[in-house]
């Protein structure tokens, strides 16, 4: 079951609003924590076994080392989860190598993101920065609730754990979140699908400016369909009584690659941040030390998207452009007027995406020579034309609603239209969740491209 | 306590071994065979008439997948709209492919059983006895007279001995 499905949007979720709404405060959690083992069991029981299993591992772990603080548990406890973890991504694609048949180990949606969220709980109890988890239930509803199991935000342990306890439904809250889901709704099915047709449309187009529509409809699919699961997923939590940090925050209006990734899946950058890069020393090491912890920490997130080359490449492509600019380039682009900054944020990103799309690292390799009109077969060809025709507006869609501009828009209508904001706003609600329904019930619902990780 | 964790924790990994094994561990036939040597005694006894091979574009529009996406795919069935009879063979070592492959399948199975719904109670019939077998590198589907038969053979032809 997606977020987007029709059965979700009109049978899940008004149901698991009811029944959150009628059910006491004390049996609260449970009530939600078998809403969300139904959701994702919905994709298959075996993938709701794994999930129950790994989470009564991890909270039995978390158990023993708040009793015992052991190195020794601490690594059998991580060991097993990232043993999981790596079988199910990358064994197949291993034996696939030597030519052997792969086995029944298919990636369940959601397990990077869960089992990640479950070690932030082992780290954080480890360190004794959050206590252990004090029920089974509870627990269960930090690493499978339905809002996040499935793609995130990856939850970190120590900011969530108290509000598992305690997580009071306002009315202010409640509209909060289905605002947000149905922002994040919108985002997904008009803009990221949108550009999803575009890009299926142009894929395998070799002239310069197919390939760039086709890179530039990734660019933005990637983002608003990610960015808006993101939203869809706090608005629920928020709607359930949980507030979840922002995990997107306009990164294509960053000038700086650093500042992109301080920008774009905060959730999953914040964790290596936190698990890895400063347990490596941060960068309060040598600059040999520093350099190897940066490319470290990209290596191992290159690999946490994918198994093949493209996205090792892809990781130290972007560990590289990080320390490229700490060393040379940051100085240099300070001199610049800021629109040619943000050029190269867009360039350098538009690059990066490229071997996300491409099949393998030969293809990425050539899409990305294409920008620069090596290889290419001619300038344009008709597809190309039509394409830039047909979708010129939903271009200009996506890079307005990649800034900050759809926000100011609100405030001042929210200004201009004073006391009847509301009604102003039920309207307009109203007309993009009416929008989106029928673009739903169209044939152009796709699945969230984030669910492969 | 921490004796009573610990036990805990050791059923809990046992349950979780015994999970990632039983996933692991091959289902089904692997078998290195070519197509041409599957094909011919799996579908020993049937019509060629009835059953003619296909190319690749009948394939996807049966199948609504790319026959690239397989090692080897091969589809035999006519253009008569009123026989209901297909088989199709897949090859390949990628799981996804083959679950891919189940799925659409059971769709077209499903898709054709609605189409002969009413007025061809016999087609009808005859596709809702359709059989779909997966193992571990190869998949069949088949619509037709004696599907068991067929299903052996294929079994056994992947074997590569007799059904």
């Amino acid at each position: 079951m997606t977020f987007t499905s029709l059965f979700f949007l009109f049978a899940f979720l008004p149901v698991s609003a009811l029944i959150d709404r009628f059910t006491r405060k004390r049996w609260n959690n449970i009530a939600l924590l078998v809403l969300s083992w139904i959701f994702y069991g919905w994709g298959g029981l075996d993938n709701l076994l794994l999930l129950v299993l790994l989470t009564a591992w991890n909270y039995v772990c978390a158990q023993k080392l708040a009793d015992n603080p052991d190195k020794l548990e601490l690594g059998i406890a991580v060991g097993v989860d990232l043993l999981v973890l790596a079988l199910y991504k990358y064994l197949n694609p291993a034996l696939a190598l030597f030519h052997v048949a792969g086995t029944d180990l298919l990636l369940p949606t959601g397990l990077s993101f869960y089992l990640f969220s479950c070690l932030s709980a082992l780290f954080d109890v480890y360190r004794k920065k959050a206590p252990a988890p004090d029920s089974f239930v509870n627990f269960g509803l930090y690493a499978g609730f339905f809002g996040w199991v499935n793609m995130g935000p990856v939850q970190n342990w120590a900011n969530m754990q108290e509000q598992l306890k305690s997580h009071p439904q306002t009315k202010e809250k409640q509209a909060n979140g289905a605002m947000l889901f149905l922002r994040g709704l919108f985002a997904k099915v008009i803009l990221a699908d949108n550009f999803g047709l575009v890009f299926a449309a142009l894929s395998g187009n070799t002239t310069w400016l197919g390939n760039l529509l086709l890179g530039f409809a990734y660019f933005f699919q990637l983002y608003f369909d990610f960015s808006g699961y993101s939203k869809m997923a706090r608005g629920i939590a928020l709607w359930a009584g949980f507030e979840v940090p922002e995990n997107f925050n306009l990164p294509y209006t960053a000038t700086r690659v650093q500042e992109f990734w301080r920008r774009w899946h905060i959730s999953l950058t914040s964790w290596f941040r936190e698990y890895v890069y400063i347990p490596l020393g941060g960068n309060r090491v040598d600059t040999t030390r520093w350099i190897l912890n940066i490319l470290c920490v990209w290596i191992l997130t290159g690999l946490w998207h994918g198994s093949t080359l493209n996205f090792a490449v892809w990781g130290l492509y972007q560990g590289a452009l990080i320390l490229l600019e700490k060393f040379w380039l940051d100085s240099l682009l300070k001199k610049l007027p800021n629109p040619l900054q943000h050029v190269w944020l867009v360039l350098t990103q538009l690059v990066g995406w490229t071997f996300f799309f491409s099949p393998d690292l030969l293809m990425g390799v050539q899409n990305v020579g294409r920008y620069f009109a090596i290889g290419i077969t001619g300038f344009a060809d008709a597809a190309a034309w039509f394409q830039l025709k047909g979708a010129f507006f939903l271009f200009v869609a996506g890079i307005v609603c990649s800034t900050a501009l759809p926000e100011a828009l609100t405030a001042r209508l929210k200004r201009a239209s004073g006391r009847n904001w509301i009604w102003v706003q039920a309207a307009l609600c109203l007309f993009a969740f009416v929008i989106t329904v029928a673009f739903l019930t169209g044939a152009t619902n796709q699945t969230f491209l984030y669910a492969a990780f | 306590m921490k004796n009573k964790t610990t036990l805990v924790q050791i059923v809990i990994l046992v349950l979780l071994a015994g999970f990632l094994a039983f996933k692991i561990l091959p289902q089904g036939i692997y078998s290195s065979r070519t197509m041409d040597e599957v094909a011919q005694q799996a579908m020993e006894g049937l019509d060629g008439n009835v059953y003619p091979q296909r190319e690749n574009q009948t394939f996807r529009r049966v199948m609504g997948l790319e026959a690239d996406t397989f090692e080897e795919a091969r589809i035999y069935r006519t253009d008569d709209l009123m026989s209901a009879g297909e088989l199709v063979l897949v090859k390949t070592d990628n799981p996804e492919a083959l679950a891919q492959f189940e799925e659409a399948a059971k769709t077209r199975q499903a898709n054709q059983a609605a189409v002969y719904e009413g007025y061809a109670p016999e087609q009808e019939a005859q596709v809702k006895a359709g059989q779909i077998d997966t193992e571990a590198n190869w998949a069949l589907y088949y619509v037709g007279d004696n599907p068991d038969k067929i299903i052996s053979q294929f079994k056994a032809a992947l074997k590569g001995g007799k059904a």
